[in-house]
């Protein structure tokens, strides 16, 4: 079978446990992100996909081949380092070479490549300069090259974008996808950056503490995240720690301290009266309650309100909990309340998520 | 290969080495002490370090190292805080000077500072002083004031690379908290340079504890190291000689015991993310006039015995004047001809080369195990090898002439194989340590990026570390070279046969004889200086302001 195939992988450090039982089946041609905070396992998990690092357990297949009998050089695999790791007492012309040298491909084929791949990047003309003359953008477009050039069926990169500003992780990010259409090429890439996750991934794998805590598209994750944690690291999310009180085949009644509240359903969700869970409801999904609103009303006092260029996030204070609401912003349909005003706020019962996973009995 | 054959391998060739030319002869000199007539005993040991001789001997040098610890840190930490801190005029003339003590061994700047201060020396000439003989009865003195002016650039270095890499950023966190300059420097730049001050004075203690040529030529004999060199001869009759090798060992070993235990496990040298290069200050007026004073005066006095020494090579008539009246190049002359100065110099070079070879082989190859392979006893691994550095010559050499004496390496029939060793194994840590500063600034993924573009291990080494690394290498080597050309108590102890004298025995061997022995042994003091110079300007040409890195403990 084509594509990536990662089973049981376990390593420890020193007895500290850096990955715990990792399986994923990353389909050929996807661009595959790995998600999670820093320490959660996902840079190990790359090096030994890259073959840095050996796992205590578990295997690893790519194009049907057993990874971890191959030796690094022989994996035909292209990676992206962090810091770029260009080669600094070679010139651009002879890190993108490299790779196609070690293959002991043809002169005349290593130069025809060289330019394509300099071209493909942006970097044409650029050959002779040495990696310290360059800009942080102009060495990560060098290292992509160097990295595709030989053509690798796996492409894996390690948080790629991190070193340079917003502006120029945002063209990036969009080259990036751009290649990654135009080759096809399966590629395994780590980000601690949700952002740059969701305007990316084919599929992600948000990962905690060396486990996969959910696997999915970048949608899936955002509306169905399956645990608080899922809910709160991609995106952002109000959270509120409720009872469910009944239950019917469309909607829960759960309550929240003394207000009762309705929520839809989740499909295939296993929720029974007495259950602790969860409620999430998105900041986008909220919103300033009409005077006759009666379900899912929540009063409180707006604490403050941030004018975010294209939307306007409001805080709002309900019994010591802070709950946002985001709008987008509209000159027209200006929101007149002031900070210190009583407020409410309001949601759909099918806006609210509810989880019970990681949740204390 | 698999990894874990490389493993034992290594572990095999390392063992085998240090074991027999580190570990075996010191437990040599250790078996010599306790254990006799068939039994353990502590009776010789006793005896021997509670006898008055030995017992004031050990105070004097233990004394000795403590003074030179002050003189140097009283002349290099300003120094080095000068340096750091402002910019100043003819600054890089004045920091290549200060290198400039450690081009040759006190012992023969004493030559040279003997001259100075003679009886109708430049000195007493120069000021119309009445004619007193300074270090005739300097004695103590004399000895610790020409270790302190060879071996504070040791200390400047060690302090001057703990200041730059002090994050400016946390001085200015400092400043701007609040904190006037004297604060800013008391409560943050001293602590964070104090490993690095520690480092530089372990080395300049255990130096000045062990040094022997100085007191020999100084005529001061007082001292443990004199005591013990007084012994080798006797090394089968006299039971008490490694008794002393062993007192020494011991306070070796509680020194740098103390120094680990309390201060080395620091880690002071964290960077913050957005780490910048220090900014210099202009000095005011008062200040600038105030280094300026400072650092004229240090270089006057540490460049006195090399002044000395040039003179004295030069000098066809020197008599009750300040300066000669008669040059001649002569002297360089006779000491190039001289049948017994070329067959110094060639043994030098031999032994220093073949020495060197072997440092940076086992430097390279030790340092890549623990940094890249990341071997299981790394930490050990690095301890042992560092090891040499706080082991002087003179308890190495003394251990091999215990210990192989009889033997097929018996240092009495032909000494170049030990010597060479000798060289090795104690120099073997700056070329370790150039290696491993160089593994550790290139980084592993230099490496990585080449294994997965398809280098097998050996290529990612030979294409991308190796060159990468090579300026290290060569100043790592460098330096073994010219200190194991500088060396002294190795050359005296195991050099016995005239045939087999290094550059540093000849020069010894020539002071006094008549006519002209210290005239032709100046010459060629002056000649190794000149050599030395240009191995150090290279060494820090390559390895610019990381070259304090190589004498670190």
């Amino acid at each position: 079978m084509a594509g990536l195939q990662i089973t049981g992988i376990r390593k420890t450090f020193h007895e500290v446990v850096a990955l715990e039982m990792v399986s994923l089946d990353i389909t050929e041609g996807e661009l595959f992100f790995l998600l999670g905070p820093s320490g959660c396992g996902k840079t190990t998990l790359l090096r030994i996909i890259a073959g840095f690092d050996k796992p205590d357990t578990g295997g690893i297949r790519f194009a049907g081949k057993d990874l971890l009998a191959i030796p690094v050089e022989k994996r035909n695999i292209g990676m992206v380092f962090q810091n770029y790791s260009l080669w600094p007492h070679m010139s651009v012309s002879d890190n993108v070479a490299y790779g196609m040298k070690m293959r002991g491909m043809r002169f005349t084929e290593i130069r025809r490549r060289v330019a394509d791949a300099l071209t493909m990047v942006d970097m044409a003309g650029l050959e002779d300069r040495k990696p310290g003359a360059l800009s942080g953008g102009q060495q990560q477009r060098v290292a992509l090259a160097r990295a595709l050039v030989y053509e690798p069926g796996l492409l894996l990169l390690d948080e790629p974008l991190s070193n340079l500003d917003a502006k120029l992780r945002k063209d990036m990010r969009e080259e990036i996808r751009k290649i990654h259409r135009r080759l096809g090429i399966t590629m395994v890439y780590v980000t601690h950056d949700q952002e740059e996750a969701a305007s990316m991934a084919d599929r992600l794998a948000l990962m905690r503490d060396g486990r996969v805590v959910q696997v999915g598209t970048p949608k899936e994750l955002y509306r169905s995240p399956r645990s608080l944690y899922a809910a709160q690291f991609f995106g952002r999310a109000n959270s509120l720690d409720v009872i469910v009180s009944s239950v019917s085949a469309s909607a829960a009644g759960i309550a929240w301290g003394d207000r009762q509240l309705v929520a839809a359903v989740p499909k295939g969700g296993m929720l029974s009266p007495g259950a602790r869970a969860t409620a999430i409801v998105r900041p986008e999904n909220m919103r300033f309650a009409a005077s006759d609103t009666k379900q899912n009303v929540l009063h409180g006092t707006l604490a403050a309100r941030e004018f975010n260029g294209a939307v306007e996030n409001f805080t709002i204070d309900v019994h010591g909990t802070a709950l946002t609401l985001m709008t987008v912003f509209a000159p027209r349909e200006q929101i007149s309340a002031s900070v210190g005003d009583r407020v409410g706020v309001t949601f759909d019962p099918d806006a609210v998520h509810l989880v019970t996973e990681g949740i204390q009995p | 290969m698999s990894r874990r054959t490389a493993h034992a391998l290594f572990y095999c060739g390392l063992a085998a080495f240090l074991g027999t030319f580190l570990v075996y002869p010191t437990i040599g000199v250790f078996a010599k002490t306790f254990y006799f007539n068939g039994r353990f005993s502590l009776d010789l040991f006793l005896a021997t370090v509670t006898g008055p001789v030995v017992l004031a001997a050990a105070a004097h040098s233990l004394v000795l190292s403590i003074v030179a610890v002050l003189l140097t840190s009283l002349i290099a930490v300003p120094l080095a805080l000068f340096v750091s801190n402002y910019e100043f005029k003819f600054k890089i003339l004045a920091t290549g000077l200060v290198l400039v003590p450690m081009i040759m061994p006190p012992f023969v700047g004493a030559i040279g500072i003997q001259r100075i201060f003679a009886r109708y020396g430049l000195v007493n000439m120069l000021f119309g002083l009445a004619p007193f003989d300074w270090f005739a009865g300097a004695g103590f003195a004399g000895v610790a004031f020409l270790q302190a002016l060879h071996l504070f650039p040791i200390m400047y270095l060690n302090v001057t690379a703990a200041l730059s890499n002090i994050d400016p950023q946390l001085t200015e966190a400092a400043q701007s908290s609040g904190a006037p300059p004297w604060r800013v420097f008391k409560d943050i730049s001293f602590p964070l340079m104090m490993p690095g001050f520690l480092s530089g004075a372990v080395i300049v203690f255990l130096w000045s504890f062990t040094d022997l040529g100085t007191p020999l030529v100084l005529g001061y004999r007082r001292l443990l190291a004199v005591e013990i060199f007084d012994r080798v001869a006797a090394i089968n009759n006299d039971p008490t000689g490694p008794a002393m090798v062993v007192l020494v060992i011991l306070l070796t070993v509680l020194v740098m015991f103390l120094f680990k235990r309390f201060f080395a496990d620091d880690d002071l040298t964290i960077g913050s993310k957005g780490y910048r290069s220090r900014a210099l200050r202009t000095p005011s007026r008062p200040m600038a006039a105030f280094m300026y004073a400072y650092i004229g005066v240090i270089l006057v006095l540490s460049l006195l015995p090399h002044l000395g020494l040039v003179l004295t090579s030069v000098a066809q008539q020197w008599f009750v004047t300040p300066f000669p009246t008669e040059i001649t190049l002569g002297f360089f002359g006779e000491a190039v001809r001289s049948e017994g100065v070329a067959v110094s110099v060639r043994n030098s070079v031999l032994y220093s080369s073949v020495s060197t070879v072997l440092d940076i082989l086992l430097g390279v190859i030790i340092a890549y195990f623990v940094l890249r392979q990341r071997i299981r006893a790394g930490w050990l691994v690095d301890a042992v090898v560092m090891l040499p550095i706080a082991l002087p010559g003179l308890i190495l050499a003394f251990g091999y002439v215990a210990t192989f004496s009889g033997t097929f390496l018996d240092p009495l029939k032909n000494p170049a194989p030990l010597l060479i060793i000798g060289y090795a194994v104690r120099r073997l840590p700056y070329c370790f340590r150039a290696a491993y500063a160089g593994l550790q600034q290139v980084g592993v993924a230099f490496e990585e990026a080449a294994r997965v573009s398809g280098a097998s291990p050996a290529k990612a080494v030979t294409s991308i570390t190796a060159p990468l690394i090579a300026a290290n290498i060569i100043a790592g080597g460098i330096l073994s070279f010219m200190f194991a050309v500088l060396e002294v108590s190795e050359s005296m102890v195991l050099a016995v046969k005239k045939e087999f004298f290094p550059i540093t025995r000849q020069i010894y061997a020539m002071l006094g004889m008549i006519p002209d022995g210290d005239y032709v042994a100046s010459a060629l003091g002056v000649l190794c200086m000149v050599f030395l110079a240009a191995g150090i300007v290279a060494a820090s040409a390559l390895m610019g302001r990381h070259l304090g890195k190589m004498f670190r403990m």
